[in-house]
């Protein structure tokens, strides 16, 4: 066993460490021998941080060794999405305009995982500061889906997600703007959870949509995604909008037991552009819930459908004026080619940001823009609230909401390259839980064509908790999570 | 020979006197070594977020009730998006259709005679950083001063019913004079005009009198001190007067005061009306203020010095 220690989860080479089986420091070796062995063909991660992570894994090493308690995620080896601020670490967005960008501060959810003994094994890729569902936007290299190396991962959390599951971490953290964790996580055969909106700190994750974006962790298994929330969760007097909720024990809620849940299903989550076998797969993990002794009901989010162009135009509206802040006077690349100070930011701006990126800005400047605001703008808010009360009525007769993670297993690497915005589809289904702030995770639920398929329940604001349970039912009942890719 | 009568609006910025700025911990200090009182936030760093200060809210609130100003139940900020070097973020926090504060006036005794001068509204923003232009054609930016808490205080024109503007340069000052002495005794800023704690940029018009249609205005700059308030008003007066006797036209633009010339020169030309693409801040939640968030700073408030000449002169008899 020990000698495939990357092949465990995060709770049990826990397990191990705690009980000093191993050492923080063996385990930390071992990813970074996997990172070695694997990372030339997935392309995960933008920065290793190899010498940090063995002198944090030795810490560790050493606290246990003086008989300190240490907490759970002591030694675990995890990734973290390169768009997160680390002190001293390149933090680049996978945008030229950061390649030289190393932050002198910790974001917080950095610093909480550096508090709770985790060991930081790299920065992960993604699509330029999150802007895409591929990582074919990064301005680094696309990473490839480790179940098919011609495949994406999915984005914009795809070197995260790549990296969960080619085993060159243990668990790493995404950024979930429409999707951008559930997403790559389903793709990837992965646990991904977006916490409900304000659960957890966003100071220091450069930000994409403000009030869309939520961290959230990319883990083996419902266990690891507990224990990684207990280290991440809670109020930031650094991130106003973070909820002022007593501290909460997550793995609590990891209980096999969905007697008496009451399912909803939408017919909207299953239109016609649902993959057949996706959509017998996700059925299929309804009866399974339904033989444990849940129930299912119809239930209607008429106003989904509209979900997709409301999420474009609040967040091409939010980035607009959030990437504003990219222009060569504080930090990041400068443009050679600045004469003054209008020019200067015009030139870095142009050199330093890719198309997507650009297309997104143009769109949300114009937006904002005379009577477009009334038109476009306001409406995409006034949709937003109609989602909001289909969700809230729902809730009235469910207790959670079940429906294929993605419409489709992952895409081969340029199948969309002429079409980007054909490629929005992606976010079909992932999109409405970042519209409404509530809880929403996918878990694998089966193969098509040895590509994994994710099953995305979502559920009710700040319980979270039921989510975890039911994730946690499933996947104990079923051995999807189990299966590896086969990469050497 | 037609007569010219001037049309004043006053648009007055203070800094407050808060520990801390706005949507920051970074300490609130004159001078000092450029770019030692900023963080991820004020500094516009990737990551970086606002929280708002409550002190600074309070204060301003306490401002907003002693220029008898009716407080919004419910306020928010919006990102007002412009692109300058001295902007950290390029866009600056501030308040949109929702300001903290509307509906109040400043008293001021003009010749003698109580006038009430009408408030349009009273609200919260973020200061910006400073350039600082040095030898070779370079410039360089201090950020202590960026996200500094500004209130920002603008007067009606024209005012309503009951209510007066300004209508001369006198006035103007008399004005400045009154509300600096609001906030003195409030405690709210220190209203330095030479270290720039209180700026004042008034917008002058000229129409011919009885006329309803405004002038084109023109915004002055540059105004360090009541004197040159009091000079910069009266300079832009006549000197639009001038101009519109030759029989030809006002420039719509913002004109710098020149304090050794004793002259206004024309900085930038405002033909085209800027766009600022505002929309509301979604990192900051909305503010509620309910009756006893306003009791209780209304409390806070002390006889304000016109109130008290008033009760002096009645009580004693003075006139
Ligand atoms: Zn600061």
């Amino acid at each position: 066993m020990a000698d495939k220690l990357y092949e465990l989860t995060a709770h049990e080479l826990s397990d191990m460490i705690q009980s000093r089986q191993v050492s923080a420091r063996d385990v930390t070796q071992s990813f970074l021998d996997r990172i070695d062995a694997v990372d030339k063909s997935v392309k995960a991660y933008i920065t290793t941080t190899p010498e940090a992570a063995l002198a944090q894994a030795q810490a560790v090493d050493d606290a246990i060794g003086r008989g300190e308690a240490v907490g759970a995620l002591a030694g675990i080896p995890g990734g973290i999405k390169d768009n997160v601020c680390t002190y001293g670490v390149l933090t680049t967005c996978a945008s030229k305009m950061l390649t030289n960008f190393t932050p002198v501060y910790d974001a917080t959810v950095a610093a909480r995982l550096n508090n709770a003994g985790a060991v930081m094994t790299g920065k992960t890729n993604l699509d330029e500061f999150a802007t895409g569902s591929s990582t074919e936007n990064s301005a680094c290299f696309t990473t490839h889906n480790p179940w098919n190396l011609k495949m994406v991962p999915g984005g914009s959390s795809g070197g995260s997600a790549a990296a969960v599951a080619a085993d060159e971490c243990a668990f790493a953290l995404g950024t979930d703007t429409a999707g951008s964790v559930r997403q790559p996580a389903s793709f990837c055969g992965v646990v991904g959870f977006k916490p409900t909106y304000g659960l957890v700190s966003r100071y220091g994750v450069t930000s994409l949509a403000s009030s869309l974006d939520q961290v959230g962790p990319i883990t083996k298994d419902v266990s690891d995604c507990a224990m990684v929330l207990n280290a991440i969760v809670g109020k930031d007097r650094l991130d106003g909008v973070t909820l002022d909720i007593e501290a909460k024990d997550f793995t609590k809620a990891l209980a096999k037991d969905v007697a008496g849940l009451r399912i909803g299903v939408a017919a909207e989550c299953f239109g016609p552009e649902i993959d057949a076998d996706v959509e017998k797969a996700v059925r299929g993990a309804i009866d399974v819930l339904i033989g444990l002794g849940a129930s299912s009901k119809e239930i209607a989010l008429p106003h989904l459908r509209y979900g997709i162009q409301a999420y474009s135009i609040i967040a091409a509206v939010e980035s607009s004026s959030t990437l504003a802040r990219f222009d060569g006077v504080r930090f990041g690349v400068r443009s050679k080619h600045a004469g003054d100070a209008t020019l200067m930011s015009e030139k870095t701006r142009e050199e330093g940001f890719g198309l997507a990126v650009k297309q997104r800005l143009i769109l949300g400047t114009h937006l904002l823009t005379g009577s477009c605001y009334d038109e476009y703008f306001i409406k995409a808010q006034k949709i937003r609230t109609l989602i909001i009360r289909d969700f809230e009525k729902a809730f009235e007769e469910c207790d959670i909401i079940i429906s294929p993670t993605c419409p489709t297993v992952a895409f081969e690497i340029g199948e969309y390259s002429d079409n980007p915005l054909a490629m929005r589809n992606a976010d079909a289904c992932t999109v409405h839980a970042n519209l409404v702030g509530i809880p929403s995770i996918s878990v694998p639920c089966g193969f098509k064509d040895g590509l994994p398929i994710g099953l995305q329940i979502t559920g009710k604001h700040l319980d979270d908790e039921t989510l975890l349970r039911v994730a946690y039912t499933y996947e104990q009942t079923t051995d999807w999570h189990k299966r590896k890719p086969q990469l050497i | 020979m037609v007569e010219y009568e001037p049309v004043i609006g006053m648009e007055v910025h203070v800094e407050l006197l808060t520990k801390s700025k706005m949507f920051c911990g970074c300490e609130v200090a004159f001078g000092g070594a450029p770019n030692t009182r900023c963080c991820p936030g004020c500094l516009g760093l990737p990551g970086g977020l606002p929280v708002v200060n409550e002190k600074a809210v309070e204060l301003m609130t306490k401002a907003a009730l002693a220029l008898h100003c009716e407080i919004a139940p419910r306020t928010i900020f919006h990102r007002k998006n412009y692109f300058y070097p001295d902007l950290a973020k390029n866009y600056q926090v501030s308040q949109f259709d929702k300001p903290l504060g509307e509906n109040g006036y400043v008293e001021i005794l003009a010749g003698g005679k109580p006038k009430k001068i009408a408030v349009r509204r009273v609200h919260m923003e973020e200061d910006t950083g400073k350039l600082l232009h040095v030898e070779g054609n370079r410039s360089l930016v201090d950020f202590n001063r960026s996200g500094m808490a500004l209130m920002e205080i603008v007067t009606m024109n024209p005012p309503p019913p009951g209510f007066d503007q300004i209508e001369s340069a006198e006035e103007a000052r008399e004005y400045l004079q009154r509300l600096r002495q609001i906030l003195l005794y409030l405690e709210v800023s220190d209203c330095r005009m030479e270290e720039g704690s209180m700026r004042c940029e008034p917008n002058i018009s000229i129409k011919p009198k009885g006329q309803t249609k405004l002038g084109t205005k023109t915004e002055i700059k540059n105004l360090n001190s009541f004197r040159a308030v009091y000079m910069g008003v009266d300079f832009e007066l006549k000197r639009q007067e001038k101009v519109l006797r030759e029989g030809g036209k006002v420039v719509q633009e913002t004109r710098r005061w020149d304090d050794d010339r004793g002259v206004t020169a024309s900085m930038r030309s405002k033909e085209h009306a800027e766009e600022y693409r505002y929309y509301p801040d979604p990192d900051l939640s909305p503010m509620l203020f309910d009756e006893e968030y306003v009791g209780r700073i209304q409390a806070q408030i002390p006889e304000l010095p016109l109130d008290r000449l008033r009760r002096f002169m009645a009580d004693y008899g003075i006139s």
